[in-house]
C-alpha cells in the first residue's frame, strides 16, 4: 500500500470515528434521563456563586426551600440533597459542588446516618439513585473517582458514559429532552412534600447513649477536612423527624460527640421549638410544605446571625428575583389546584407571601383542626358554612375560595 | 466472550491490528492464541477440552495417513477412523446426550413399570462442541478419504480448529478451504475492509436489534402460553422464525465479516432461506455449512440417492433425524429434524409443478408456513408443550390483545413492537435482493461519499440505538451456541 493511500486511508477511519463520538455524546446529553439532571443543570451548568449548599436526605430534599431563603434574606444557596442519601454519597457530592464552586457555608445534614442509609456508599440497590446524582456532574477526575467508590463494579461504565443505560428510551424522548435546557429549576434542587400528617411529638430524651452504635467517624472527619480544604464553613444539623425510639441512643452519641470535638452542629429536633407535630409533617420522615417554611426560616436567622448576608450583583439579583417569580407562580398554582382544607391551610398558613381567613363556627374550627393551624382565629359564632379566602399578601381580593356549605 | 459484548468490541480490533502488524508466518500462532483466549473466556476448562479434542483428531489424521502410505493397512486406517468417530461421539454424548439418554432409558423402564434410579451430575455443555467436533470429524474423514493432507504443524491445526470467528456457531468450515488460508498471506485490503466491516453491522442488525427484540415478545408469549393463546401465539411462533433465522444468521454474518476483516474467506452460511419456494431449496439456504456436511459425510456414504428412491427417502429421513438430534438433546429437536426430513420426502412424492409466478409466491408461503410449523418443536419446551401451543394457536382467540393494550402493557410496548416489523420488513426487502443476486456492498460502493457516509453513520447509530444490549437486558448468547 502507497504511503498516500494508507494516510487517505487513516484520514477517513479519524473522521468517522470523530463523527460517531461526536453524534454519540450528542445522545449521550438527549438520551439521559432528566430527573437527575432536572435538579442540578443549574447549578453546574452555570458559574454561579452560592451562599449555602444544602447536603442530605429526602429530609433536607423536602425540608429546605432555597428560594424562601432569597426571597425573605437574600441568601442564595442550593438545595443538592436526594432521595435515600447516605452519609457516603454526600461526602463525594460535596466533593464534585466544590470543585465547581466554593460556598461560604456548607450545611449537613445527619438524620440519614442514623436512620436507614448509614455511611455506606456502594449499595447495589442504589444504582438508580446514583445515576439521578452522577449522571449530571460534569466529567471531572473527581467525577471518575466518585464513580469508582460509589458505584457497584460492573456498572461503572454506564456512569461514565450514561447512554449505555438509556440508548433504549428512544421510544420513551420527547422534546422536553431537546429542550430542558431552556427551564429552570425554579426551586433551587428542593422538593416540596404536600402531604399532610398529623403526628405526635417524640418525647425527647438523650440520657441513654448507644456506646455500641456503629460510629465510623471517618465521612464526618472527611467532610470537614475537604471543606477545610476549600475554605468554606461546615455546620451540621439535625433534620426534625418521628424516628423509631432505638435510633434515640444513636443521636445522643452523635450529638455527645460533635459537642466534644467542637463540630458545629444544630440539632433542630432538640434545640428549636418551631414545630407543630400535628401540621407540618407530610409523614413521619419529611416535614411538609409547612414545616419546611420553618426550617428555612430557623436556618435563614442562623446564617444572618452567623455569617451576615453579602452584598449581591445586580445582575446576579436580577436573575434570581425572575427565578422567584417563577417559584411564585409555581406556589399558586398548586395553592389554586389544592382540594382539601387541610392542604390549602398547610400550604399557606406559615408562608408570608399568603394571607388565609376561614369563616367558619368556633366549634367547626375545632372539628376541622382549622384551629390547629390558625391558633389565633376564634371563628364566627353562628356561621353554617365553611370557607377559605386566600390572599397573596397585602392584596384585597382572594386569589382562591374553596367552601362547603 | 460473545460478539455483542464490549469484550468483543475490545478484543477484536486489538487482534486484527496485531494481526497486519506481525509477519505472515507467525499469524497461525496469533490467531491459536486470541482463539483460546476468546474461547476460555466462557471457562478456561472449556479449553482444554478444545485441546484434547484437537489431539485426538491430529495424531489420528496423522497416523491414518502413516498408515495409507504403507500397503495393506486399510483395515487399520478404517480402524483409526471408527475409533476416532466413536472417541469423539462419545465425547459428544458424555457433554451433551448423558441426561438425554439417562432420561430415556428412565423413561422405557417406566413404560414396563420397572423404576430405576440412574446418578444424575449435572454436566454443562461447552459452548460450540457440536461444531469443532464435527469440523475436526469431517477433517479427519478427509484425510482417510485423501481429500486433504493431514497437517504436520499442530499449531496451525488447533488454529484450524479454533478459529475464533467460526468456533461457537460455525460455519464449520472443510479443511481444504479453510487450512491453506492460514499460511497465505494476507494483506491488508481497505476495500475488502469495509465490506466485511458492513457485513458485520449487518449481522449485528440481525442479532441485537431484530433477534433480541422478537425474543422479548416470543419469550413472553411461549413462556406463558396458558395465558397468551390463539392469536398472540401464531403471532410468536411467525416472529420466532425470524429470531432464530436473524440470530443464526447474524451470528454467521459477524463471523465471516470477522475473518474477512482478517484476510479469511468463510462459508456463507445462509443464503436468504425464507425465500426458498421448497422445503429441498430452504435447507440448501439454511445452515448450509451443517447441511454439506450431513451430506457428505452421512447422506452420500449410507447410500445416497444412488440404492433407489426408498432408500433415498429412509436415508433422508435418517439425516434428518440425526441432524435434528445434534440440534439439541431432546425428543422435541429429533421430532423437528423429522418434520422437516418428511416434509422433503412429501415433497418429491407430490411435487405439482405451477405457473412460474404463482408457484413462486405460494411456494415461498407455503414453504415459510411448513418451515414455521417445525419452528414451534424447536422453540417449545417438550413435545407435549408443542401440541399444546399448537391447539392453542388453532382457538384463534386473544385477536383484540393488539389493540386493547394487552401487547402493550405486558409483553412489549408498542412502538418496541411496531419497530419489529418494520425492521422485518427491511430484513426481507434485502433478503429478496439477496436472493435476486444483488451485492449490497457493491451498490453501496457505488454511490457519493456523501451518502455512502451518511448511510454508514445511520446504520451504526441505529444499531446503537435501537439495538437490545446494556444494563436491563440479558446479553442474550445466541441461540445456536448450546448447540
Amino acid at each position: 500500500m502507497k504511503k498516500n493511500e494508507a494516510l487517505k486511508i487513516m484520514v477517513k477511519v479519524v473522521c468517522f470515528v470523530l463523527i460517531m463520538v461526536i453524534s454519540l455524546a450528542l445522545c449521550n446529553r438527549i438520551f439521559v434521563y432528566k430527573d437527575g439532571v432536572d435538579k442540578f443543570k443549574d447549578f453546574y451548568s452555570e458559574k454561579q456563586q452560592f451562599d449555602i449548599l444544602f447536603f442530605g436526605s429526602s429530609r433536607v430534599l423536602e425540608g429546605i426551600q432555597p428560594m424562601e431563603l432569597w426571597e425573605d434574606y437574600g441568601i442564595r444557596s442550593y438545595n443538592m440533597a436526594q432521595h435515600a442519601e447516605s452519609l457516603g454519597r454526600d461526602y463525594w457530592q460535596l466533593k464534585n459542588a466544590l470543585n465547581t464552586q466554593v460556598p461560604r457555608l456548607v450545611v449537613m445534614d445527619i438524620s440519614a446516618y442514623y436512620g436507614l442509609y448509614g455511611i455506606d456508599p456502594a449499595d447495589s440497590n442504589q444504582v438508580g439513585a446514583l445515576h439521578k446524582q452522577l449522571d449530571h456532574i460534569p466529567m471531572s477526575v473527581t467525577k471518575l473517582q466518585t464513580i469508582w467508590e460509589l458505584c457497584p463494579s460492573g456498572t461503572r461504565a454506564e456512569f461514565v458514559f450514561p447512554f449505555i443505560k438509556y440508548h433504549s428510551r428512544w421510544n420513551g424522548l420527547s422534546t422536553y429532552d431537546l429542550t430542558y435546557k431552556k427551564y429552570q429549576n425554579v426551586r433551587k434542587g428542593a422538593d416540596v412534600n404536600y402531604g399532610f400528617k398529623s403526628l405526635e411529638r417524640p418525647i425527647w430524651d438523650d440520657s441513654v447513649m448507644d456506646e455500641n452504635f456503629p460510629f465510623e467517624d471517618t465521612k464526618i472527619t472527611e467532610i470537614i477536612d475537604v471543606c477545610k480544604e476549600h475554605g468554606t464553613s461546615v455546620l451540621f444539623i439535625n433534620v426534625p423527624n418521628v424516628f423509631e425510639e432505638e435510633r434515640m441512643p444513636m443521636l445522643s452519641w452523635l450529638s455527645n460527640y460533635f459537642e466534644n470535638n467542637d463540630i458545629p452542629y444544630i440539632n433542630y429536633q432538640k434545640d428549636e421549638d418551631f414545630l407543630d407535630y400535628r401540621i407540618d409533617f407530610g409523614d413521619e420522615s419529611h416535614l411538609n410544605a409547612a414545616g419546611s417554611m420553618k426550617l428555612t426560616k430557623a436556618i435563614g436567622q442562623y446564617f444572618v446571625d452567623n455569617y451576615g448576608v453579602s452584598e449581591t450583583d445586580p445582575k446576579v439579583t436580577d436573575a434570581w428575583n425572575k427565578v422567584l417569580a417563577l417559584y411564585k407562580e409555581n406556589k399558586d398554582s398548586y395553592i389554586m389546584s389544592a382540594e382539601r382544607n387541610e392542604n390549602i391551610l398547610m400550604l399557606t398558613y406559615a408562608d408570608d407571601d399568603y394571607e388565609v381567613k376561614v369563616l367558619t363556627s368556633p366549634e367547626r374550627m375545632e372539628y376541622t383542626g382549622t384551629n390547629w393551624f390558625l391558633k389565633d382565629a376564634k371563628g364566627i359564632e353562628g356561621y353554617e358554612g365553611y370557607r377559605i379566602e386566600v390572599y397573596h399578601a397585602g392584596d384585597s381580593e382572594p386569589m382562591r375560595i374553596w367552601e362547603v356549605k | 466472550m460473545v460478539f455483542n459484548s464490549a469484550g468483543f468490541l475490545i478484543f477484536f480490533p486489538i487482534v486484527t491490528l496485531i494481526y497486519y502488524l506481525i509477519p505472515n508466518r507467525f499469524r497461525y500462532i496469533w490467531i491459536f492464541l486470541t482463539s483460546y483466549f476468546f474461547y476460555m473466556c466462557w471457562n478456561p476448562q472449556y479449553g482444554l477440552l478444545l485441546f484434547g479434542v484437537t489431539l485426538i483428531t491430529y495424531i489420528s489424521a496423522r497416523t491414518i495417513e502413516r498408515f495409507a502410505r504403507s500397503e495393506g493397512s486399510n483395515r487399520s486406517k478404517k480402524w483409526i477412523l471408527g475409533i476416532t468417530i466413536a472417541l469423539c461421539l462419545l465425547i459428544l454424548s458424555f457433554f451433551k446426550y448423558f441426561t438425554f439418554i439417562e432420561n430415556t432409558v428412565e423413561t422405557v423402564f417406566k413404560i414396563a413399570h420397572i423404576g430405576i434410579g440412574l446418578p444424575r451430575f449435572s454436566i454443562i455443555i461447552p459452548v460450540g462442541i457440536s461444531f469443532y467436533l464435527f469440523q475436526s470429524l469431517g477433517y479427519v474423514i478427509d484425510v482417510y478419504r485423501g481429500r486433504v493432507a493431514a497437517e504436520k504443524n499442530l499449531i496451525l491445526y488447533a488454529a484450524y480448529i479454533s478459529f475464533f470467528p467460526q468456533l461457537v456457531a460455525g460455519p464449520i468450515e472443510r479443511a481444504d478451504k479453510l487450512l491453506p488460508q492460514f499460511m497465505a498471506e494476507h494483506k491488508f485490503d481497505y476495500k475488502s475492509t469495509k465490506n466485511n466491516l458492513i457485513l458485520m453491522l449487518w449481522g449485528f442488525f440481525m442479532k441485537i436489534v431484530i433477534a433480541d427484540r422478537i425474543a422479548i415478545y416470543v419469550d413472553a408469549v411461549y413462556d406463558n402460553y396458558e395465558s397468551y393463546g390463539g392469536w398472540l401465539l401464531i403471532v410468536a411462533t411467525f416472529l420466532f422464525a425470524f429470531q432464530i433465522y436473524c440470530d443464526f444468521a447474524g451470528y454467521s454474518l459477524i463471523a465471516k465479516g470477522a475473518a474477512g476483516v482478517m484476510g479469511f474467506e468463510l462459508t456463507n452460511n445462509f443464503n436468504s432461506p425464507y425465500c426458498a419456494s421448497g422445503v429441498r431449496e430452504f435447507w440448501s439456504r439454511w445452515h448450509i455449512s451443517l447441511t454439506g456436511w450431513f451430506r457428505d459425510y452421512l447422506y452420500i456414504p449410507l447410500g445416497g440417492n444412488r440404492k433407489g428412491k426408498l432408500r433415498k427417502y429412509i436415508n433422508t429421513l435418517i439425516v434428518f433425524l440425526l441432524s435434528g438430534l445434534w440440534h439439541g438433546a431432546s425428543w422435541s429437536f429429533v421430532l423437528w429434524g423429522g418434520l422437516n426430513g418428511l416434509y422433503i420426502v412429501l415433497e418429491e412424492l407430490f411435487y405439482v409443478k405451477l405457473p412460474k409466478v404463482l408457484g413462486r409466491v405460494f411456494g415461498t408461503v407455503f414453504t415459510f408456513i411448513l418451515v414455521d410449523i417445525s419452528w414451534i418443536f424447536f422453540r417449545a419446551s417438550g413435545i407435549r408443550n408443542s401440541f399444546r401451543i399448537i391447539k392453542s394457536m388453532l382457538t384463534f382467540s386473544n385477536f383484540e390483545s393488539f389493540f386493547d393494550n394487552t401487547v402493550n402493557y405486558y409483553i412489549m410496548d408498542n412502538k418496541n413492537f411496531i419497530l419489529i416489523f418494520i425492521c422485518l420488513a427491511l430484513l426481507i426487502a434485502v433478503d429478496i435482493a439477496r436472493y435476486n443476486k444483488v451485492d449490497f456492498c457493491a451498490v453501496i460502493a457505488r454511490q457519493k461519499i456523501v451518502v455512502r457516509w451518511v448511510f454508514y453513520w445511520a446504520f451504526a447509530m441505529s444499531i446503537i440505538i435501537f439495538g437490545v444490549w446494556g444494563p436491563g437486558f440479558d446479553k442474550t448468547a445466541f441461540i445456536y451456541f448450546r448447540f
